[in-house]
């Protein structure tokens, strides 16, 4: 070792000795690790259940329903596929994989098979909470008024979205070629209608029964709408 | 004849000891590293006038954090991570161009081949063509190169320093080894 090289050994023992440089204890590194843990524990589980809210309303509003009802059907669908809902899920699986890069298990594979396996043990975690009563029950408090900060969410799924030509409701009246449907989205505001439904072509009205929840897609003119797809939901 | 020399102790045993107090013992883990991590360093660097002073902290940092040093893995491979970070932030502040964080790299799997048998058979050729271009390398192979051929370190032991896959140190070690042959004169392959 040359005189400068000495020179950096006797700088730090001289501070080490003097108590300048103290080791932290190792109380200090197990809280850390206890820390980044318990974060990434809650960014999974914010995840999971993001993404089974996302499964849960779209299964509950009926918007999967568009999927079959063609080119048209597919658009709408993709207009009112919930964005929003998908990109905090993402974000938090980016939290995920960023705190679990601190560990040895995830840094020494490859960032793109990391998140997929995050991806998918989210989505696979999301669809098995849809099978749980969570999500009903949580809508019901919901509709009830009694469920702060994220009660708004559970209604907005219960609302149409009648501007992008979807709507909602219970059979009150068959004819040949139009049904009547009344919306009631369980809550008490005035947000409740009938509406008047032509059919689409060739749809045959006699498999519908009064009581029926149909999901129906199409435009309103003049409060009557002609939907190009209709279904029991 | 019994051999009256003490067993030359380890890095991780020497660790310990200064995990239990020993802080003098410290010293002797300083004189194992320091001419390592400043040929390290200055091989790092674009203009490594002060790297006494980064070795000097990247110690002092070592000493602070010592007792997160787990002893049933290398201690090599823990002060490197430490002095990587710290050359990395000062390669930054010399820089005035962002060292990209982005390195499509390590987001795909690649294959290992690691064969270290004839890998180290070619070393020496290689460590001659490193010393003449390791300077016209990006940083990334840079690094890697430095530590598989210099340092003589392994492809998991790399991957525990720079935090990547263990497959972006093969990829990144066998494109420096083609760029090198690439870049420098024909006759000095014919080693």
């Amino acid at each position: 070792m040359n005189d400068s090289q000495q020179n950096i050994k006797k700088n730090v023992l001289e501070k080490i000795r003097h108590g300048d440089v103290v080791m932290r204890p190792k109380i200090y590194f197990t809280l850390q690790v206890i820390v980044v843990a318990v974060v990434a524990v809650c960014a999974f589980i914010a995840s999971v259940l993001v993404v089974s809210f996302a499964f849960f309303s779209l299964h509950e509003s009926g918007e999967l329903l568009l999927l079959g009802f063609g080119v048209r059907g597919l658009l709408t669908f993709i207009a009112l596929f919930p964005w929003v809902t998908l990109l905090i899920a993402v974000g938090l699986v980016v939290l995920l994989e960023w705190l679990i890069r601190y560990f040895k298990f995830s840094y020494r594979q490859p960032i793109l098979k990391v998140f997929f396996v995050a991806v998918c043990v989210v989505c696979v975690g999301g669809l098995l909470i849809t099978f749980t009563p969570l999500h009903t029950n949580l809508s019901d408090t919901a509709d009830r008024g009694d469920l702060p900060f994220i009660g708004q969410l559970y209604e907005d799924v219960h609302m149409p979205h009648e501007d992008k030509g979807e709507f909602r409701g219970v059979v009150v009246s068959v004819a040949t070629s139009t049904i009547t449907i009344t919306h009631n989205d369980h809550d008490a505001d005035a947000d409740d209608g009938t509406r008047v439904v032509t059919v689409p072509t060739n749809f045959n009205t006699s498999i519908l029964h009064i009581g029926d929840r149909v999901y129906v897609a199409g435009d309103m003119t003049n409060g009557t709408v002609t939907a190009y797809g209709l279904s029991k939901f | 004849m019994s051999d009256s020399h003490p067993p030359y102790p380890t890095d991780e045993e020497l660790v310990t000891r200064v995990q239990h107090g020993d802080q003098e013992i410290f010293g002797e883990l300083m004189d194992r590293y320091t001419e390592k991590l400043s040929r390290y360093g200055r091989q790092f660097l674009a203009r490594p006038e002060h790297i006494e002073d980064l070795v000097q902290d990247v110690f002092i940092k070592a000493y602070q954090n010592i007792q997160s040093v787990d002893t049933s893995r290398k201690f090599s491979s823990w002060i490197y991570r430490i002095a990587h970070n710290a050359f990395v932030n000062a390669l930054r502040a010399q820089q005035t161009a962002p060292i990209s964080y982005f390195d499509f790299d390590t987001f795909t799997a690649h294959p290992v081949y690691e064969d270290g048998h004839a890998e180290r058979k070619e070393a020496e050729e290689m460590r001659v063509l490193v010393e003449k271009g390791i300077k016209k390398l990006d940083q990334k192979y840079r690094e890697v190169v430095m530590l598989y051929y210099f340092e003589n370190m392994d492809y998991q032991q790399i991957a525990d320093i720079l935090h990547v896959p263990i497959g972006t140190v093969g990829i990144r070690l066998s494109r420096a080894k083609a760029l090198l042959k690439k870049e420098l004169p024909v006759d000095t392959t014919h080693i």
